[in-house]
């Protein structure tokens, strides 16, 4: 059974046809070809799949593929056009990437939290990473991007 | 409730590779007519940073920007063999191969280079942004871009090399049973301070204080991210997650990355680091490798400052809360 | 096998549709479902998305509250007059898994989860339930008893609590997320020195949460001292059996419910009653 599904995908309208049963996920990496958000561990545990939909942090792998008709669904990828995110800068200055593959959930959380929190306490940060997991890094070095965005952005 | 702050505290020697019928790794380096360089390796980089690295090295040795430099790694199809990514060998193994690949390379590129420069390539240098010159006369120089084209369009010279790093197997004295297994140490002192919770067993406020003599920090900022990083996944090890939690009981196993247990963000220890720097004779630019001596000492560090908290040794991983709290209700029947 | 869709917005159709059909399951934030069928689990079957404004409501009504089944921790968190579950709900998932989690799923998802649901236990909340084209209304407890009825769940009303207090806590492994070692709720209520009403209910402890009655009565009649939370401790493991996961021995779960339940009611002690 499929069901066409209409969405604006990083901005730009798309429509397609969906498998019943089928992620969101799957939709935008397989069908899409935006593969900025990764395949982690498909149970919501790992954040690696997050984006938002209608501006609210989700999880692409656990939202059914055809719940988004009529969302405004953004990867990552929304954040690197035209020029890179301050969050995507910060992360490469402070070496906040090892293996890079919690990255893309992880700047998405980040930027979630920057645009309704513009000046979180650690204690926040922390908390609003703590759904996406890193096995690399150990946190510290994202943590500290994260604060060092919000100084520059709050001074700016 | 009771806390108990306790210190524990290590050292390390930590050989660089292994010795199992010989350590050897390969590398290649070739130039387009552009004077772009790629090294090939069938070496992977897990996201150590060996790619930054061994690009690094490449670069210094062929003098040549760092951007003019492209790595492929985790290919063997392209790549010469390499033994792996293991036994914290990636930088001291490939690095010393990928100088040998790249001094050939060099040596290539600046014979052209004489050619053009109608002079002798042993009065040649280059200035790492892209030129060779004459030694003390600057203004006589040729970009690597037209060496290289010239080699390749001109001479009909391949601008690459190969180059292979080999520690022989060493045999057993049968006498002795002494062999030399490595030809580098790298080493580490650690002091880990923590709490416990003689109610819960739970560990907290975790502190660790840290040396490593590493040979050379070839990428000081790589360098530090990969001993942090490390040091935390060490601690995981020491105090959080195993696949088999009621081993050997196949029972109970972690069905999902709630269950599989790691420190979160909110249980990061503070670290702080001193990184010492005694160049390895046989190490490239004197780097060793920080691989895995990252991680290991932690565990170690956290068993003696439980043990130093609340006097229960705990000799099974990970040292759970509730391992610590069966010892202390053993230790208070006793 | 393909996954079967339906989309109503008749609560009716979907309480027949899953009374008849065990692989028929309710979708609510995915969390849940999604997360079986990308683990193959070929016992969902078909997925009802059932909508209605009813389902994601959280408003007062007559002696209460109410809050739809389809409600995320997210709705929970920013509706004032859920104030009294503000700490359970922030304490389920991270902050993307509280957006998608909803009331109705924590209901039944699988042990240890289930934090929200503990606290509700505590606030004596009842389940509101589709029965033919109206509505009916259970305890929660016995909801959650009876697992071999398939009931379609519209959401739950929280009764007021007149001058009783919640006490919540929620030990974990890792921080600041990670799945319950044990969960505690306590609604007290005293007047002149003594504790007149006690709903003390756990989670995590004994796959799905549950209310401790022997505690609650020995924590009824008197005053709030040391020995009476002690003893009331003791009564924790009464007919239970501690589950033993990946994260914790039943042994050790116990014994924190113990420390957590004491802690918890040590604060309660100094508290304003």
């Amino acid at each position: 059974m499929t069901t066409p599904v209409h969405f604006t995908h990083n901005g730009r309208p798309v429509s397609l046809f969906t498998e019943a049963g089928e992620s969101l996920l799957s939709l935008l990496r397989l069908k899409l070809g935006d593969q900025t958000p990764k395949y982690g561990c498909g149970q919501g545990g790992c954040g690696a799949c997050s984006v938002r939909i209608d501006g609210q942090l989700r999880l692409a792998c656990l939202t059914l593929a055809e719940t988004v008709d009529g969302a405004e669904v953004e990867t990552v990828a929304a954040l690197s056009a035209p020029n890179l995110d301050p969050l995507q800068e910060a992360f490469m200055d402070h070496f906040a990437a090892q293996c890079g593959y919690c990255t893309p959930g992880m700047i998405v959380a980040a930027r979630t939290l920057l645009d309704t929190n513009p000046r979180p306490s650690r204690d926040e940060v922390i908390e609003a990473i703590s759904g996406n997991l890193c096995r690399c890094t150990g946190y510290e070095p994202i943590i500290d991007a994260i604060l060092a965005v919000a100084a520059q952005e709050v001074s700016a | 409730m009771a806390k108990h702050r306790g210190r524990g505290t290590v050292a390390v020697n930590y050989p660089i590779g292994m010795n199992l019928g010989g350590d050897p790794s390969q590398a290649l380096v070739h130039s387009n007519p552009e004077g772009q360089f790629t090294v090939a390796l069938s070496s992977i980089d897990l996201g150590q940073g060996m790619k930054s690295v061994t690009r690094q090295i490449a670069a210094e040795t062929l003098g040549v920007p760092v951007g003019h430099v492209y790595v492929d790694t985790a290919d063997s199809d392209t790549g010469a063999q390499c033994m792996g990514s293991f036994a914290s060998r990636g930088t001291h193994r490939v690095g010393n191969a990928v100088i040998a690949a790249a001094k050939e390379a060099r040596a290539v590129m600046l014979a052209a280079a004489a050619r053009e420069l109608e002079v002798n390539p042993t009065d040649l240098e280059t200035d790492g942004l892209g030129n060779i010159h004459v030694k003390g006369a600057p203004q006589r120089s040729v970009t690597t871009k037209d060496a290289a084209n010239a080699a390749q369009f001109k001479y009909g010279e391949s601008v690459s090399g190969s180059g292979i790093f080999l520690i022989p197997m060493s045999d057993v004295d049968v006498e002795t049973g002494e062999m030399n297994t490595v030809s580098c140490f790298a080493h580490c002192a650690m002091i880990v301070d923590l709490t416990v919770d003689d109610k819960t067993g739970e560990i907290s406020d975790v502190q660790i204080n840290s040396a490593y003599e590493i040979g050379r920090a070839l990428n000081p900022k790589l360098m530090e991210q990969q001993l942090v990083g490390g040091a935390w996944m060490g601690l995981s090890h020491a105090a959080y997650e195993t696949t088999e939690p009621a081993y050997p009981s196949r029972d109970h196993r972690p069905f999902d990355f709630s269950s599989y247990v790691m420190p979160g963000p909110g249980d990061l220890a503070q670290h702080d680091i001193a990184i010492l720097e005694r160049p390895a004779p046989d190490g490239p630019f004197g780097g060793k490798g920080p691989g895995e001596m990252c991680a290991n000492p932690v565990l170690p560090a956290v068993a003696n400052a439980v043990f130093d908290a609340v006097g229960v040794e705990i000799d099974t991983l990970p040292i759970t809360p509730e391992r610590i709290l069966r010892a202390l209700k053993e230790q208070r029947g006793a | 096998m393909p996954i079967e869709i339906t989309r109503t917005d008749d609560p009716g159709l979907a309480a027949r549709l899953i009374a008849n059909d065990r692989g028929a399951y309710v979708m609510g934030g995915g969390t849940g479902l999604m997360r079986r069928i990308h683990e193959g689990d070929q016992a969902v079957r078909h997925l009802i998305l059932l909508s209605g404004p009813r389902l994601r409501q959280i408003a007062p009504e007559r002696g209460g509250f109410f809050i739809g089944a389809q409600a995320s921790m997210a709705d929970v968190l920013a509706a004032p007059e859920a104030r009294a579950l503000h700490q359970p709900a922030a304490s389920v998932g991270a902050p993307a898994l509280r957006n998608m989690a909803t009331v109705g799923g924590n209901l039944f998802a699988r042990p240890p989860y289930g934090d929200l649901t503990t606290a509700l236990l505590a606030l004596d909340a009842e389940a509101v339930t589709a029965s033919g084209s109206g509505e009916d209304r259970r305890p929660l407890a016995l909801l959650l008893e009876d697992r071999t009825t398939r009931r379609l769940v519209l959401g739950v009303f929280v009764p007021d609590q007149g001058g009783a207090r919640l006490h919540y806590t929620k030990m974990t492994r890792s921080h600041p997320r990670g799945a319950s070692i044990v969960t505690v709720a306590a609604s007290l209520a005293r007047s002149g020195g003594r504790v007149t009403m006690a709903r003390v209910a756990f989670g995590g402890l004994a796959g799905a949460p549950f209310r401790a009655s022997g505690v609650e009565r020995a924590l009824t009649g008197g005053p709030l001292g040391s020995e009476t939370i002690a003893t009331a401790a003791e009564r924790i493991g009464d007919g239970i059996t501690p589950m033993s996961d990946a994260l914790a021995s039943g042994w050790y779960r116990l014994e924190m419910a113990k420390i957590h339940l004491r802690r918890l009611l040590g604060t309660a002690q100094g508290s304003p009653s």
